[in-house]
């Protein structure tokens, strides 16, 4: 498939030299002969990312290391932004300023692929516990991909003009990352950009597919917590009590209604109840 | 529980409808008191800036083929790249494509599900996947950067 892609890029590039000045032609894109050259040192940064997985805003290895790769690229870095955050800069003549991010944080899941660069990593939580840690996001890709990125930028500066920023995200999995970092003076310490872009690996499209979604893409989240107290008492003499379990299973099934029939069936809402717990949990009817 | 939506006046309403429907029920019951309804926002909803999507999207479709580069339906899943166009910056987030085509091609094949995201099982084809993601990024930033 990479093959293929490659194959359309220098068509697409011959036709773009049909068609305007060579000169112009250049800005389009890179060739597939400076992606496959830096390729190799990709790579071994993507085995590298993936196999030391970090966990939401305990990124501080992933970004030294993508920090260190930023400052010998010729960038102006700028670490610890809103937590482990890195803002890489380059100022490359009068024009637009653009930001491109990427996620640093893995996700607490251990790795089942079997592949040889799999993770191994198990980090002790602050309960205690043990905590396996996986890149199961593709943050490990997006990562890779923009220090890639970050190469041609910089190799091919004669090429464009203007303010580039490049973010390295932390803790997207908890949706904490972006806001810290435009609280910690992302818009005030660095230019404000004029375009914001990202990019996600998609299990649902093959290689050398790219997805888009004008507008509305990706969902708001909201987690709500509801506590119903009722009157606990013995399991023997159900009219001394009042028991919550059984509102809370009629709270359940009347939420069914908010999407079928208070919605827009054209404004997408899905509620989900993903756990219910009586206390205490005994033959006693509980008290919430 | 959790809620997921796009717009914020549905997001706000739907909460609102399922604080009175607990409190409903726990009236109807003869509940003590009232439940209580603890809500955190987790994230905003990701609005992709409609103008420069379709200008990236020509771009792209010019380096890669049309047939490339696709529309895709939403997801209900969230993401915090919604803060920036939220901020004011026009933005947009693309997929890239990171399935093996044969072992895509096979599950479209047998109706099997292929691993998600978020799941243990989760192993992107790399190589392609990483050239093709330096080419958008690199493309995208050309387009905005280069004239």
């Amino acid at each position: 498939m990479s093959r293929t892609i490659f194959a359309l890029l220098s068509v697409c590039t011959l036709l773009a030299l049909n068609t305007a000045a060579q000169s112009s032609a250049t800005w389009t894109t890179p060739s597939a002969d400076q992606v496959n050259a830096i390729y190799p040192e990709i790579e071994s940064l993507y085995f590298d990312l993936h196999r030391a997985p970090e966990l939401a805003m305990h990124e501080q290895q992933t970004a030294a290391r993508l920090a260190e790769r930023m400052k010998a690229l010729g960038y102006e870095v700028t670490t610890g932004v809103g937590g482990t955050g890195i803002v890489a800069m380059m100022r490359n003549g009068a024009g637009r300023t653009v930001l491109l991010r990427t996620e640093m944080d893995a996700l607490p899941i251990e790795e089942a692929t079997g592949l040889p660069y799999a993770s191994k990593v198990v980090i002790r939580s602050d309960s205690g516990t043990s905590v396996p840690v996986m890149h199961a996001c593709g943050h490990d890709i997006h990562m890779s991909s923009w220090i890639g990125t970050a190469k041609l930028m910089s190799t091919n500066r004669n090429r464009w003009h203007g303010t580039l920023i490049l973010i390295g995200q932390p803790a997207e999995e908890t949706g904490e990352g972006a806001p810290a970092m435009i609280k910690d003076g992302l818009f005030t310490r660095f230019p404000k950009p004029d375009f914001a872009l990202a990019i996600h690996d998609s299990a649902i499209l093959p290689v050398g597919q790219v997805g888009f979604t004008p507008g509305y893409a990706l969902a708001a989240a909201d987690s709500v917590d509801i506590t119903i107290y009722g009157r606990g008492g013995h399991g023997g003499r159900p009219q001394s009590t009042i028991d919550p379990v059984v509102i809370a299973a009629k709270t359940i099934l009347a939420l069914q209604t908010v999407v079928s029939r208070e919605n827009n069936p054209f404004d997408p809402v899905v509620i989900t109840v993903g756990t219910y717990t009586a206390v205490p949990r005994t033959a006693l009817f509980p008290t919430k | 529980l959790t809620v997921r939506t796009y717009k914020p006046e549905v997001e706000k309403r739907v909460l609102a409808s399922i604080e009175r429907m607990a409190k409903g029920e726990a009236m109807a019951a003869g509940a003590p008191k009232d439940p209580l309804v603890k809500i955190t926002h987790a994230a905003n909803a990701t609005y992709n800036d409609p103008d420069l999507t379709k200008r990236l999207v020509t771009t792209l479709r010019g380096v890669l083929s049309p047939a490339n580069v696709i529309e895709i339906e939403p997801t209900m899943v969230f993401e915090d790249f919604a803060e920036f166009n939220l901020a004011g910056i026009p933005s947009a987030d693309f997929w890239v494509g990171a399935v093996d085509p044969q072992k895509f091609a096979a599950a479209q094949k047998s109706g099997t599900a292929l691993p998600q995201l978020h799941t243990a099982a989760w192993a992107p084809d790399y190589a392609p996947t990483l050239k093709t993601a330096i080419t958008v990024e690199s493309t995208e930033l050309l387009e905005l950067l280069g004239h």
